[in-house]
């Protein structure tokens, strides 16, 4: 009976909205009488749906009716807010402009945010699936798991359901006489059963019985065939160079998700595993499926005692065991020593947060042009209200007037704002690295997302404004003893926020790009402007690639026009990792390369000591970089014996000169040490190409003629070395743009607000300022009368935001091993944009009231 | 001429239907006997407010008093309701007018 009493209390609440208490009870009976007798017909499941499905159509009608019974007041609310919002047309659009804007850049990062946390999320089976690789102590490395391993666990393992492993081959492919180059993705049957990639055409399951069978992603099949159904026809593919004809058994459709596993060719990765994939010398990602019923965390927990019998063990405390990680940690939760390279995009969830960080802080700005400007206002408005009240306007009345002029506001920025965000999409996409190319009306998120956000914005910018006008003594107001002026405390601290925020957006910005071109132009000890680098053992053969002809190429590419020097090597740049014990006994990777005499040279290193022998064969000689000597060797290291730097040469070279560190690798890590081979005679693969930079193009052009007589069918290889080093810094390069981006956006938004209170403050001294003008102030003075507390704010704002973007940027630049000084100018610089613009802001108000004849000023009224 | 929309033509006929003991219960369930359509209390309440706001519908709350049944809203039909009422079937008449032979025409075509 308690319950019945209560819900009777509920209706008649939901129903007395606008009614005689009377009546309602009446229906709030009705309603109860009805469901006590579902109840004894039906059921208490019956009734409490029927009783849900009443008060939700109920509470649709009441809203409908309500609004039909008050057309005349909504349609007076809104007339009476259309015409206040033209008369103050500027307000309105600085409004309108800053929080579009806001609303624009949060509909972006939502996009992005929904993006990062739903990878790979389109798999069925996502959380029962886990990734496997192999440890190794001896070597500190990590490399996919055998071959067999897969296999073994399901057949062994109760828990384990399902296994497939995944190895990525270059390799090159032949259609008609057409040869490409492509990125084969080699698997086996189970990626089928276990991932949830859809199918256009064909089936799965021919991977293991039609051992020629190859499948296609929907753009590769687009690419090669059109439009058509390609099932059928064959694709010549390159095995241990041979071409082998593989029939096209299926087509994959658009991948429905953001996907860590990206391929454009499968083929069965039985035909580059020995023994048919039972062989423990081959390695291969490994990716399990565990029993729904089992707890992923358990399984984890206990995978080595599972795994361990697998495993031979290694001697003296050396260990070799496997690791396992969920597949759906892998984006956002990757600690980057899980190596498994199968899978791409690991990403942090700190690129998440700063973005929804910036996001809410320009809202935030945005908002408070709102708050500010509607206070600022209201001096105006205070008549207006004050008639109301006069009228016999009752409190709540008034404050639907003015919530009703903020969701006018509100309705057309997210107008705006969505048609600003479909815009610029793309560019966003490209800036992130994203590939968001549209938006997905139906995704109900969204929905929600811009109904939460239109909630806030309502109650931030709309609700502090009209409480606090509508609070206003009717008494105060026709006696304009009411004060409400800039003066206000909160209005000030507002904008000294605003301001403080823009500075620390514009320094952070400055500190990154200083950074970002410190990393990028400074290559320490060496010059590695103007040098083209290429890898001929990429896709030549072995038996192609004798020492003569290498050398007889590099003769022909010197003799070009535009050529300074080349100079052969045997790896790429920084050469090729090894490990080796250092002196105080622990492992650390080095780099070892095999090159000519001139190889310093060409590449501008610079020596630091050398020390040559004079005798004629200066082959076979040793340098090692700085961090080398001081790392591995005692005092002077020029002299000593050292082990020569190819693998199996166990007899010892002298080091003949220490040369300075060269960053052959992000900077955000410390230098490699590096052990360089002098040796005319090694095997060379690479070459480094020193050229005139006005020579360009020709000796691209050059050097791809050359390449082609000499190896004819080959694919050329080569690469800038800049380009080499900016790719290290393509995470500094777009956080520098989406920080200067959101630094401009924030110096805007504080900007037209200020130029809206200026506007204000003008409009309401005119005849101050005109009085002033008539008894002779200079323009000066006049503009020291206007800006001087508005500045004064600026400063402020300045001064709070100097230590906080020192610490900011500082704990930024703490994940750099080689980084540069904060020094003081960046400070100044920022200081200076912001106390510039916003002196220009105000100042150009001021001027054009200068420029009016003060006569005319004084003698309105 | 005013006319009725099709729900307070529903609402109406029920209450003439019920004659002197038509009120929120009764009309609902008339409705949901009769026609099988599923209305909620708010759409009624709504259309009452509304129909008695124009003149179509009388609202008249009895209270029988302690110990006899509760309080509840009875609505009886006005002289201008029944008026609204013929006119919404005289359009109906209007608008139907022929209309047989050229569905039955339609569905021989088919």
């Amino acid at each position: 009976m308690n319950s019945d009493s209560l819900l009777i209390h509920f209706l008649t609440w939901i129903f007395g909205q606008g009614h005689q208490g009377d009546e309602t009870v009446t229906i709030a009976n009705d309603i109860l009488e009805y469901y006590t007798s579902i109840i004894k017909t039906e059921g208490r499941l019956e009734a409490a749906k029927w009783m849900t499905w009443q008060l939700v159509g109920s509470v649709c009608s009441l809203i409908y009716g309500k609004l039909k019974w008050r057309q005349g007041m909504l349609k007076n609310y809104l007339k009476i807010g259309v015409r206040n919002l033209k008369k103050n047309r500027v307000y309105t659009v600085i409004n309108i402009v800053g929080l579009s804007v806001a609303i624009a850049w949060s509909l972006l990062v939502f996009h992005y945010v929904y993006d990062e946390f739903n990878y790979d999320k389109f798999h069925r089976d996502i959380d029962q699936l886990a990734l496997v690789n192999t440890e190794n102590s001896r070597y500190e490395m990590f490399v996919p798991a055998h071959a067999p391993l897969g296999q073994m666990l399901v057949a062994d393992q109760p828990e384990v359901i399902g296994a497939v492993r995944l190895n990525r081959e270059n390799s090159f492919i032949k259609i008609g006489s057409e040869i490409s180059e492509v990125d084969l993705l080699a698997t086996d049957s189970g990626f089928f059963s276990i991932f949830s990639f859809p199918m256009k055409w064909g089936s799965g399951n021919a991977l293991d019985n039609q051992p020629r069978a190859i499948y296609l992603s929907e753009e590769t099949a687009f690419k090669y065939y059109g439009n058509v159904n390609p099932l059928g026809n064959t694709i010549a593919v390159n095995i241990d160079d041979k071409y082998e004809e593989f029939e096209i058994a299926g087509v994959f459709a658009k991948i429905p998700g953001a996907s860590s596993l990206t391929f454009s060719h499968l083929i069965s990765i039985n035909h580059f595993l020995k023994d048919y994939g039972t062989s423990w010398d081959d390695n291969a990602s490994l990716i399990i499926k565990i029993n729904a019923g089992t707890e992923m965390d358990d399984f984890i927990s206990g995978f080595d005692d599972i795994t361990r019998p697998y495993l031979d063990p290694l001697s003296d405390g050396e260990y070799l065991k496997y690791n396992i990680m969920p597949f759906a940690d892998f984006h956002l939760h990757h600690d980057g020593f899980f190596f498994f390279p199968i899978l791409e995009g690991a990403s942090t969830i700190q690129p998440s947060l700063v973005l929804i960080g910036i996001a809410l802080l320009i809202l935030l700005l945005a908002s408070i042009n709102y708050v500010n400007l509607a206070l600022a206002c209201m001096t105006r408005r205070i008549k207006e209200i004050g008639i109301y009240k006069m009228m016999g306007a009752a409190r709540k009345q008034i404050i639907q007037q003015l919530l009703g002029e903020s969701i006018i506001v509100i309705l057309i920025t997210f107008t705006v704002g969505f048609l600003l965000s479909q815009w610029v999409l793309p560019a966003f996409s490209l800036l992130t690295g994203k590939s968001i190319t549209s938006f997905n009306p139906g995704n109900p998120m969204l929905l929600y997302f811009m109904a939460g956000l239109s909630l806030l914005l309502l109650s931030v910018i709309a609700i502090y404004p009209a409480a606090i006008l509508s609070k206003i003594e009717l008494t105060k107001i026709l006696h304009s003893r009411y004060r409400l002026s800039s003066r206000n405390f909160l209005s000030k601290c507002l904008i000294i926020f605003q301001f403080a925020i823009s500075v620390f957006l514009i320094i952070v910005t400055l500190v990154i790009s200083k950074q970002h071109k410190f990393m990028m132009s400074d290559h320490f000890g060496s010059d590695l402007n103007n040098v083209i680098e290429v890898n001929l053992d990429y896709s030549i053969k072995r038996q192609q690639l004798t020492h003569e002809r290498v050398l007889d190429f590099k003769a022909k590419l010197l003799s070009a026009q535009g050529v300074s020097g080349v100079v052969c090597a045997s790896y790429r740049l920084g050469g090729a990792a090894t490990i080796r014990k250092d002196r105080d006994g622990n492992n650390r990777i080095v780099c070892i390369n095999q090159v000519e005499p001139d190889y310093f040279n060409a590449l501008g290193l610079k020596m630091d000591k050398w020390a040559l022998p004079e005798d004629e064969k200066i082959n076979r000689y040793l340098v090692v970089t700085r961090s080398y000597a001081d790392a591995f060797l005692e005092a002077n290291p020029l002299g000593q014996l050292l082990e020569r730097a190819m693998y199996g040469h166990s007899k010892d070279s002298k080091i003949v000169g220490v040369v300075e560190d060269f960053n052959t690798q992000s900077l955000k890590s410390d230098m490699t040490p590096q052990v360089i081979e002098i040796n005319p005679d090694a095997g060379f693969s690479t070459l480094y190409i020193r050229f005139n930079s006005e020579h360009t193009k020709s000796v691209v052009n050059m050097l791809k003629r050359e390449y082609e007589v000499y190896w004819p069918d080959t694919l050329i290889e080569y690469h800038f070395i800049s380009d080499i080093i900016s790719e290290f810094y393509v995470e500094e390069a777009r956080w520098k743009k989406i920080v200067k981006i959101s630094a401009f956006v924030a110096l805007f938004i504080a900007c037209s607000g200020l130029f809206g209170l200026s506007l204000l403050v003008i409009v309401r001294r005119t005849k101050e300022i005109s009085i002033r003008q008539v008894l002779g102030a200079s323009s000066v003075q006049l503009h020291q009368l206007v800006q001087k507390d508005f500045l004064r704010l600026v400063v402020t704002g300045i001064l709070l935001a100097c230590p906080l973007s020192y610490w900011c940027a500082r704990s930024w630049l703490n994940d750099f091993a080689h980084r540069t000084p904060i020094s003081w100018w960046i400070f100044v610089v920022g200081a200076f944009i912001a106390f510039l613009t916003a002196m220009l802001t105000i100042g150009i108000q001021v001027i054009r009231n200068i420029n009016k004849d003060p006569a005319a000023n004084l003698r309105i009224e | 001429m005013e006319t009725l929309s099709r729900s307070d033509e529903i609402f109406v006929l029920s209450i003439l239907r019920l004659k002197d003991n038509a009120y929120g219960l009764t009309i609902v369930q008339e409705i949901e006997a009769r026609t099988g359509k599923k209305i909620t209390f708010g759409a009624l309440w709504v259309s009452m407010d509304i129909l008695a706001k124009k003149g179509l519908v009388n609202k008249r709350v009895e209270d029988p008093g302690k110990g006899c049944g509760r309080k509840k809203i009875y609505y009886t039909v006005t002289p201008e309701g029944v008026i609204a009422l013929e006119a919404t079937r005289e359009l109906n008449k209007k608008l139907w007018r022929g209309m047989a032979v050229l569905i039955n025409g339609t569905k021989g075509v088919s």
